[in-house]
């Protein structure tokens, strides 16, 4: 961690503060309320990101030219360019216009680009007024804070913060109550600035390189005055704004408002080509003048990086914050770096600032994956995240000491150069934590208090109950059970040529095989009362555990090994069948980006994850003229709360899930829509982000019981609560003190019972035969 | 049996009227000069920020008008009067159903101001340019930024803030109220 910051100390600190807890809460609930029911009515939604995400990779690829053919259009227009290096080298240029043009007041509107190179700083220093005139920004200029949302500065403060900040620091005696009237007090005040301003300085959403039109996309009308009023209008834009053709703005302006707010169109849209026309009506002498600041501060070298690349898509629309599990919680302020806040503010730290900030924060990110679900130009946050976590980790490696080569490497060997920790050796690999917790002289010393909490603190383990390993695994039982077993490449291969039946691999990962092994029996016996014959691929980790530690290498080994393990079934045509949605989304997401070109794509296209294999069974029985599985069971039906896996939310199989448990007899099935349980692997298991994780888990636990209430009015006890990833039932099961049951297991129960009337069963069978 | 398929103008009209905006149909120059006048008299005002357009410059109304007792005043007269002007009147170019957008300027002339600084914002748009779907006005309106007409502003209801607890507010810098007379 940074020597500048104690990130544990101030998730602790954000977590005492309940004015910061609601007042997020509040915002980021409202905030993706309204996204998920414009995006659910956009019927052009997915065909819009791919549009968008296209033309933004066509953009980057052609920066340079594009930063020509601006510069031209905008000259056409009788406006000026300029190309900064660095923060400073803008500074300087905004400063001497100003000089130049003989102003003395500026309005600014909201602008993320000006924070990254405290443009108002600099302007201040040279003697210039400044004003903030975004409702936020003037808020947060008047306290002197910073920004804590791209789109959303004040999301952290309260309705009483901000009458905090108009009483103390704008010297009122008294400070209305209501939002409304607090705004319009703003509202007053600002007025009179932009009416004395000579000089207006906005951001830009967007650049039109062929028209040279700035777009800016805004709500409160302040942008509007700031390039109205005053005679000199000057934009700073980084770089990476640029869209080749106006054309290319339609699907943007299709996805940005509807992220970032909810809103079909935001109130404005300014496309603003050059200085206007005529004297402006308050400086009739003036003449008007426009500028286009383009701003290189890294980006240029995050162009030249592979993984960063990726951040400069970004459009801000701040989606990925507010569905962000951690940020949720604690705010931009401490997942955040000095401008930019959250998951994707680790690029752009690393990006402008350098990977020593993003250092600062980088553990936050949980790589749940909620953002890359929301983000409008699909960047894939978590990886970028566990990327920079490796460039982090191997710069700061010092060389393996003896007693590590020696004693670690034999007992824990991994990948990386240089040395690893002991946790880290241990959480790069399940396989090895529940090995050892299954040893009984282990065992006998874990008993033993001091034992237990000397480890625990050595090992930066959070005072929580771990996993228990059983005592007889999935595979051991599957082995006693005469099951046909596959631990290597070679019986794989056997298998596959074993034409007996209709055989799927089911993959024992580490969690089902080791800990869930109730979850890993139902999920056999479902298959085979669906008429599967099951084959249980054991003993290779996904790699998953090694990716969120950012041990690339140590994960790269170990996706190569069950990539080779599972190869024979893409040549046979089998099915792959995955229970732990993180461990089936590492083979199906994550296994082409560590190796890329090795095929993992074809392992991946085989893969399911069970409950939508199961309901894919379902489906096609009854298009093959099976009866309909729907509730028929006599009876009240029992409520079930499911709460999705972060991963199987974004890799889109929850629908598959939703919909085979709306069909279960006896079932009536809530979903919650809470993003993460806030387990996350090790995430919460760790004492830094241990309280952290609670909180996340306990909100999750408070919806759901809200859910188990409503329905039906009846008790939280008298629901059942659901839940696919072992995290997350775990997580769920000890703070909110139940049994949580992965659907599978629900499934069995019920294909049992319906078993005994024969009925369904019989069918399935019969369509199976 | 299938339903007919809805008018864009009625569905411009429930879209903008969901972002806080209203409309009003008109079909004469004395309702659209009554109009004008009976938002005039709600704000109190005898005196109206005007940015000439097509549309109403052809419906004559300036007489009308005063008879109401309501002068137009171009922004090119206005000069540092046009502040404590309360409302104000534009046209607009095109209108676009799907999102209850106006898109207002292109040429040359204070609809920037006009459209920004009141705290009513009157809109007199000809039902034939109301456009059913963004990605086809979106078409045209690149036609035209493609010509020359290089500044414009798409209005989507009135000026709007969420920033203090989270509670939508209407009229934060702009407008605070949005009126469509749409000519019929």
């Amino acid at each position: 961690m940074s020597p500048n910051r104690d990130l544990a100390k101030e998730i602790r600190a954000a977590l005492a503060d309940d004015n910061l807890k609601g007042a997020l809460f509040h915002a980021v609930s409202g905030i993706n309320e309204k996204r998920r029911g414009v995006v659910a009515r956009f019927d052009e939604y997915e065909r819009a990101r791919d549009a968008a995400r296209r033309i933004k990779e066509q953009a980057i690829a052609d920066l340079p030219a594009l930063v020509d053919r601006f510069r031209a259009a905008v000259q056409k227009h009788g406006g000026n360019v300029h190309e900064a290096a660095d923060g400073d080298a803008a500074n300087r240029i905004i400063t001497e216009i100003a000089r130049d043009s003989g102003a003395e007041r500026i309005t600014k509107s909201k602008s993320m680009t000006s924070e990254e190179i405290h443009l108002n700083d600099a302007l201040e220093g040279a003697g210039f007024k400044v004003r903030e005139t975004d409702l936020g920004e003037y808020v947060i200029q008047l306290a002197e804070d910073r920004p804590s949302h791209v789109t959303a500065p004040i999301i952290h403060m309260s309705v009483e913060d901000v009458r905090r900040v108009f009483r103390e620091r704008l010297g009122l005696g008294e400070v209305p109550r209501e939002p409304e009237e607090l705004t319009q007090l703003a509202r007053q005040r600002l007025r009179a600035d932009f009416l004395a301003a000579d000089l207006g300085i906005t951001g830009a959403n967007f650049l039109l390189a062929d028209t040279g039109t700035v777009v800016i996309v805004e709500n409160e009308g302040n942008a509007r005055l700031t390039t109205q009023l005053p005679p000199t209008h000057v934009v700073l834009a980084g770089v990476e704004k640029l869209l080749p053709t106006a054309a290319d703005l339609l699907p943007f302006l299709q996805l940005l408002p509807r992220t970032a707010t909810g809103q079909l169109l935001t109130s404005y849209l300014s496309f603003i080509s050059g200085p206007g026309w005529g004297a402006s009506p308050f400086h009739p002498g003036a003449e008007r003048s426009f500028h286009v600041v383009l701003l290189d501060n890294g980006r240029y070298s995050m162009r030249e990086d592979d993984l960063l690349r990726e951040a400069l898509y970004c459009i801000r629309c701040g989606g990925c914050m507010t569905v962000c599990p951690p940020y949720q919680v604690v705010g931009g302020h401490v997942y955040g770096g000095p401008t930019y806040p959250s998951g994707i503010g680790n690029a752009w730290e690393a990006g402008v600032r350098g990977l020593d900030t993003a250092a600062e924060f980088n553990d936050l990110c949980t790589t749940c994956s909620r953002c890359q679900d929301v983000c409008p130009v699909r960047i894939d946050i978590p990886w970028m995240n566990t990327v920079i976590r490796e460039r982090i980790a191997e710069r700061r490696r010092q060389p393996r000491g003896l007693f590590e080569r020696v004693v670690y490497d034999r007992l824990f060997p991994v990948e990386e150069d240089g040395s690893v920790s002991l946790s880290a050796r241990l959480f790069s690999d399940p396989r090895r934590v529940y090995r050892l917790a299954r040893r009984r002289p282990w065992r006998r010393l874990m008993r033993l208090g001091p034992a237990r909490r000397a480890l625990v603190r050595s090992a930066g383990l959070a005072p929580r109950p771990l996993p228990e390993a059983r005592d007889e695994t999935l595979t051991e039982w599957f082995r006693r059970r005469g099951g046909r077993l596959a631990t290597s490449r070679l019986q794989v291969e056997r298998l596959c040529d074993d034409r007996r039946g209709s055989t799927v691999f089911l993959l024992a990962d580490c969690h089902i095989d080791n800990v869930d092994t109730e979850v890993g029996k139902s999920a056999i016996r479902c298959l085979e009362k669906f008429g599967r014959g099951v084959v249980l691929v054991s003993g290779q980790c996904c790699g998953r555990a090694a990716l969120s530690q950012g041990m690339l290498r140590t994960a790269r080994a170990q996706a190569r090994e069950l990539q080779q393990m599972l190869a024979p079934v893409v040549r046979t045509g089998h099915e792959i069948v995955g229970v732990e949605p993180s461990c089936l989304a590492a083979v199906v997401d994550d296994h082409a980006k560590l190796l890329p070109g090795g095929g993992a794509d074809k392992v991946a296209a085989r893969c399911h994850e069970v409950l939508h294999f199961l309901d894919r069974i379902v489906a096609a029985s009854e298009e093959a003229g099976a009866e309909r599985w729907e509730q028929k069971s006599g009876g009240e039906a029992t409520v079930c709360v499911l709460h999705g896996h972060c991963q199987q939310k974004t890799l889109g199989w929850m629908p598959a899930a939703i919909g085979l448990l709306r069909r279960l007899p006896g079932v009536e099935l809530r979903v919650t829509t809470s993003e993460c349980c806030g387990m996350a692997g090790s995430f919460g298991y760790k004492s830094d982000f241990y309280p952290l994780s609670i909180e996340i888990g306990r909100r999750l636990v408070d919806e759901i019981d809200g859910i188990g209430a409503d329905a039906g009015g009846r008790s939280a006890d008298g629901c059942r609560t659901l839940a696919c990833g072992t995290s997350c039932r775990s997580q769920i099961g000890e703070i909110g003190a139940r049994e949580v049951l992965h659907p599978v297991q629900l499934i069995d129960e019920r294909l049992g019972k319906q078993g005994d009337d024969g009925q369904l069963l019989a069918q399935l069978r019969e369509f199976y035969r | 049996m299938h339903a007919s398929k809805p008018q864009p103008i009625d569905v411009f009209a429930s879209v903008l009227e969901q972002t806080g905006g209203s409309v009003e149909r008109v079909s004469t120059s004395r309702q659209v000069a009554a109009a004008i006048a009976s938002t005039a008299r709600e704000q109190g005002v005898s005196e109206i920020l005007y940015e000439p357009c097509t549309a109403v410059e052809e419906l004559q109304i300036k007489f009308l008008l005063a008879a109401h007792g309501v002068d137009l005043l171009p922004v090119d007269r206005a000069r540092s009067k046009a502040p404590q002007l309360r409302v104000a009147l534009t046209g607009a170019e095109l209108a676009i159903a799907e999102t209850g957008t106006l898109v207002v300027g292109g040429k040359p002339g204070g609809w920037g101001l006009a459209s920004a600084l009141p705290w009513v914002h009157l809109v007199v748009l000809r039902d034939q340019d109301v456009v059913a779907d963004l990605a086809a006005a979106y078409r045209r309106f690149v036609a035209r930024l493609r010509g020359g007409e290089g500044d414009w502003v798409w209005i989507t209801g009135p000026s709007r803030t969420a920033d203090i607890g989270h509670t939508l507010v209407l009229g934060a810098h702009g407008p605070n109220a949005l009126k469509v007379l749409v000519l019929q």
